[in-house]
């Protein structure tokens, strides 16, 4: 067996350039089908870090029945924050958790009526707008969310402005503990480009708190957010949790916890695992009050939009394996033809057709694997590279469906991606080789030898 | 007489120059079927999402777009109207009033934050897809009752709202209940208006489920005296791919319009304008998508450079001899050349008569992928598990002209060293 093995590596090499060629294509193949790959998963899980990272999370906790009826009824209270505390405390692969609670309301920059009632542009600059306000704990957040990073230096949406004053993120502690119609507040971009309001300016705020009262109160803005998605950017007003908490007369309530955690692709399991660590401490109630998602089931929109990438990524693929197939059956077909001749001498001196046929067989799969190897690395090798580096395709970033894409697209490294590539090309070579293996082992030497 | 010989030479070994063509053209016919994959999914896209609402064209005042403030309005409404209608090209048009702001109900402590469009319902319809998606009740009706002469007058003024489905959840409302919505006034103020829900809607996208409702246009002009003012008319045209053209007329009509002062400033933006995002996405999907080709290309080229240096070198003994004969190496270089050129032909024809059928297929049944997505149950507007192609002469073109030239090119470098070699070497 080895010694057939080393016969069908020797004549391999008996004529170099034939195999090299072949060898090059193959080589080709399976760099090509590596980065190809690798490009895909990274476009993939960069689309789901950055859409989770900027705001959603990876994984949410919060009161079974939150997601449908997202309302007062359904907020977490002090002590279930303290449960999910302790689930989470020493959990494998979490890396940070923080508390939010969200609401609707109207906001509206405050200021004088104007003097003139016949000021048309006056009235045409005052404006409320509708405005998901969160009150976020600003130590917390900063662990598990883009959000704070995402503060611009400018306190002005407009750019052409030189004379802005500094923006900055909330205080870590609310400046006015005692007041509970005053806060600090930050705004997404698009909404203070839409009130008018720059640093400095105050807010007014307009929800609703407990048993239908309207609870209103008046915000100082601090700063502004851009973030890559314009639904935060134009929509999105932060405060401090336990200002926004007291204002609803809900005082330590939140509506959910937020948990970033270290492996994207494990949220899923993770999300369990937590799920069931909080079903473990109310051992006698019959049904845990909590519920732990991850983003799939956060965001099915973003899930949908995650497969639909996936789809088209699997289409092309399939088509790039079609073209690869092709060519590589069609050169070692080629290429064994090419010997119909050495074959007939063979057979005329005593081998046997199914020595031969397997002797093509063996070579074949030779070459693809040495090829394999070799294409394995320069592929891996621009694969790594890229994984850092990204292929910058120079337009900035953008959104979709609250999605933020980056147009800087990094690869990552996968052994399937690598199984894949390798199986790919170690298959079509064989299905190249059998048809004139097969063709081989029915010819006479005579006819063989007389082939063209 | 250089063009006979190397039509003759190429089928003295018609094995080989079939499997080569068979090759070639395979390749060519992949990657015609990949671009129209494509351009089928851009295609998709700009017409769900123009179906939506957004329509190919929207007119706005010229600050409309950047500020959003409720006061910038577009006066003389059924006029510009009247005038965009008249626009050859123009399919429809639908004029709104836009809202943003809070919304809740005495059903649910929930506040939830809401875009509200005021549309006439008939324009809508005939404009928008959302017609199909309503689940229960009507598109943007009236609440029952408010036609009824002999009813209370504070009955027949009840303005009627259509909601997305999880809104409607969320607030726990269903039809007949009443919603409060807080927004601006013309005048910047604060007001609250109050709505009863006449139709609910599902589309599979939470832009359209979560924080949308519709209004009728009228009742939302009498309420707030807005008069015959807008804040957009949506434009869809009948050919998305004159839309640059059509946006132009429709600037032009509205500026030779008598009085076109009077109607005060408009703006008129096609879609990439108004959402550059979806642009720039599309853009971004055309970049990605030639990275792909480009690997594909590399591939098919080393490809074509093995397949020629074979096709060529196996034939070595035979230039040898040609050569010796007397033929000058560059004839034997033209020579080469022209068989490239044949098999490229040849490839074309066979790569385009291929990539014409699966195309044909994608065009008319499309890529059916809900066997690749488990659980893609999502009857979404911008979702669809079928993936159509598009056929245009880009899609044909484009791929041909590059394996074309490809294969011509490929080929020479192994003629160069046919023509450099010496007869007794390659006799040899």
């Amino acid at each position: 067996m080895w010694h057939f093995v080393r016969l069908s590596w020797r004549d391999l090499w008996r004529n170099t350039r034939r195999s090299l060629l072949t060898g090059l294509v193959m080589t080709f193949a399976v760099a090509m089908m590596i980065l190809f790959v690798g490009l895909g998963d990274g476009a993939h899980s960069q689309m789901i870090r950055s859409a989770t990272e900027s705001y959603l999370g990876q994984i949410q906790v919060q009161l079974d029945g939150y997601q449908d009826s997202p309302d007062l009824e359904h907020l977490l209270s002090s002590g279930h924050l303290a449960q999910v505390d302790a689930a989470l405390k020493g959990m494998a692969g979490v890396k940070a958790h923080a508390p939010r609670l969200a609401t609707g309301a109207l906001i509206s920059k405050k200021v004088p009526e104007p003097e003139d009632p016949d000021d048309l542009e006056a009235y045409r600059r005052m404006t409320s707008e509708g405005a998901f306000v969160v009150g976020v704990d600003p130590k917390a957040e900063r662990e598990v969310s883009t959000l704070v990073q995402s503060v611009i230096r400018e306190g002005c949406s407009d750019k052409s402005r030189t004379d802005c004053p500094p923006g900055r993120f909330l205080d870590d502690e609310d400046p006015y503990p005692d007041n509970p119609y005053m806060g600090q507040m930050v705004l997404g971009v698009g909404l203070a480009g839409v009130l008018d309001v720059e640093v400095g300016d105050t807010v007014a705020l307009n929800t609703g708190g407990v048993e239908g009262r309207t609870f209103a109160s008046l915000y100082r803005v601090v700063g502004l957010v851009k973030t890559g998605s314009l639904d935060i950017n134009r929509t999105f007003a932060l405060t401090h949790f336990s200002k926004l908490a007291a204002g609803m007369s809900v005082p330590g309530a939140a509506s959910y916890v937020v948990v970033a955690i270290d492996d994207l692709d494990s949220a899923r399991e993770l999300a369990l695992d937590l799920q069931a660590r909080l079903d473990g401490q109310s051992p006698r109630a019959a049904v845990s009050p909590f519920k732990a998602l991850s983003w799939r089931e956060l965001s099915p929109e973003l899930d949908v939009f995650v497969k639909l990438d996936q789809g088209s990524t699997m289409v092309t693929l399939v088509m790039l394996v079609m073209i690869v197939g092709v060519i590589l059956a069609n050169v070692v077909t080629m290429s064994s033809m090419e010997r119909t001749r050495e074959y007939g001498v063979r057979m005329a001196v005593g081998e046997s057709p199914r020595r031969i046929t397997w002797g093509l067989v063996t070579e074949t799969v030779l070459l693809a694997l040495l090829s394999g190897a070799v294409g394995s690395v320069l592929g891996e090798a621009a694969n790594s590279y890229y994984q850092f580096h990204g292929i910058d395709f120079g337009m900035g970033e953008f959104e979709m469906t609250g999605v933020v894409l980056s147009t800087v697209y990094n690869t990552e490294v996968t052994l399937y991606g690598w199984a894949f590539s390798v199986g790919t090309v170690l298959f079509f070579a064989v299905v190249g080789a059998i048809y004139p293996a097969w063709k081989v082992s029915r010819l006479s030497p005579v006819d063989a030898i007389r082939f063209v | 007489m250089l063009w006979a010989m190397a039509w003759r030479n190429l089928w003295r070994n018609r094995r080989r120059t079939l499997l080569t063509v068979a090759a070639i053209g395979l390749g060519l016919a992949v990657l015609v079927t990949m671009s129209s994959f494509t351009e089928g999914m851009k295609v998709m896209m700009v017409e769900q999402i123009a179906q939506s609402s957004l329509g190919h064209i929207q007119l706005h005042h010229p600050d409309y777009l950047e500020r959003k403030t409720t006061g910038l309005v577009m006066s003389s409404a059924s006029r510009l109207l009247e005038l965009v209608r008249d626009v050859q090209g123009v399919k429809g048009a639908s004029s709104r009033l836009i809202f943003s702001g809070s919304i809740r109900s005495s059903l649910s402590s929930t506040v939830r934050v809401v875009r509200v469009l005021a549309v006439d319902p008939a324009q809508e319809q005939a404009f928008s897809a959302l017609d199909d998606k309503v689940v229960e009740g009507g598109f943007v009706s009236a609440p029952p009752g408010t036609s009824d002469p002999d009813a209370p007058a504070r009955m027949r003024a009840r303005k009627g709202i259509m909601v997305g489905r999880k809104l409607a959840d969320q607030l726990k409302v269903t039809l007949g209940s009443k919603v409060r919505v807080d927004t601006a006034g013309f005048d910047g103020a604060a007001v609250a208006m109050a709505f009863y829900v006449t139709g609910i809607l599902e589309t599979g996208t939470d832009a359209f489920d979560q924080g949308f409702g519709m209004v009728n246009l009228k009742d939302m002009q009498e309420a707030t005296s807005a008069g015959d003012t807008v804040h957009e008319i949506s434009v869809m045209v009948g050919d998305p791919s004159r839309v640059a053209e059509i946006a132009r007329s429709i600037s032009h009509a509205i500026s030779q319009a008598d009085g076109a002062t009077a109607m005060g400033p408009t703006s008129v933006a096609p879609w990439w304008e108004v959402l550059p995002d979806l642009k720039q996405m599309l853009d971004m999907s055309d970049a990605w998508m030639g990275v792909l080709y480009m690997l594909m290309l590399i591939i098919l080229s080393a490809g074509i450079l093995t397949t020629m240096f074979m096709v060529v070198f196996e034939r070595k003994r035979e230039f040898g001899v040609q050569l010796a004969l007397g033929t000058g190496p560059s004839r034997l270089f033209a020579g080469l050349v022209l068989e490239s050129f044949l098999i490229a032909t040849l490839a074309s024809v066979v790569g385009l008569l291929v990539g014409a059928v699966n195309v044909a297929y994608i065009v008319a049944y499309g890529l059916d992928l809900s066997w690749f997505m488990e659980g893609f149950e999502f009857a979404g507007m911008f979702v669809e598990n079928v993936y159509k192609g598009a056929a245009n002469v880009k899609v044909f073109a484009e791929p041909t002209v590059v394996v074309f030239a490809g294969t011509v090119l490929m080929a020479l470098w192994p003629a160069v060293r046919v023509a450099r070699m010496s007869a007794i070497d390659a006799m040899r």
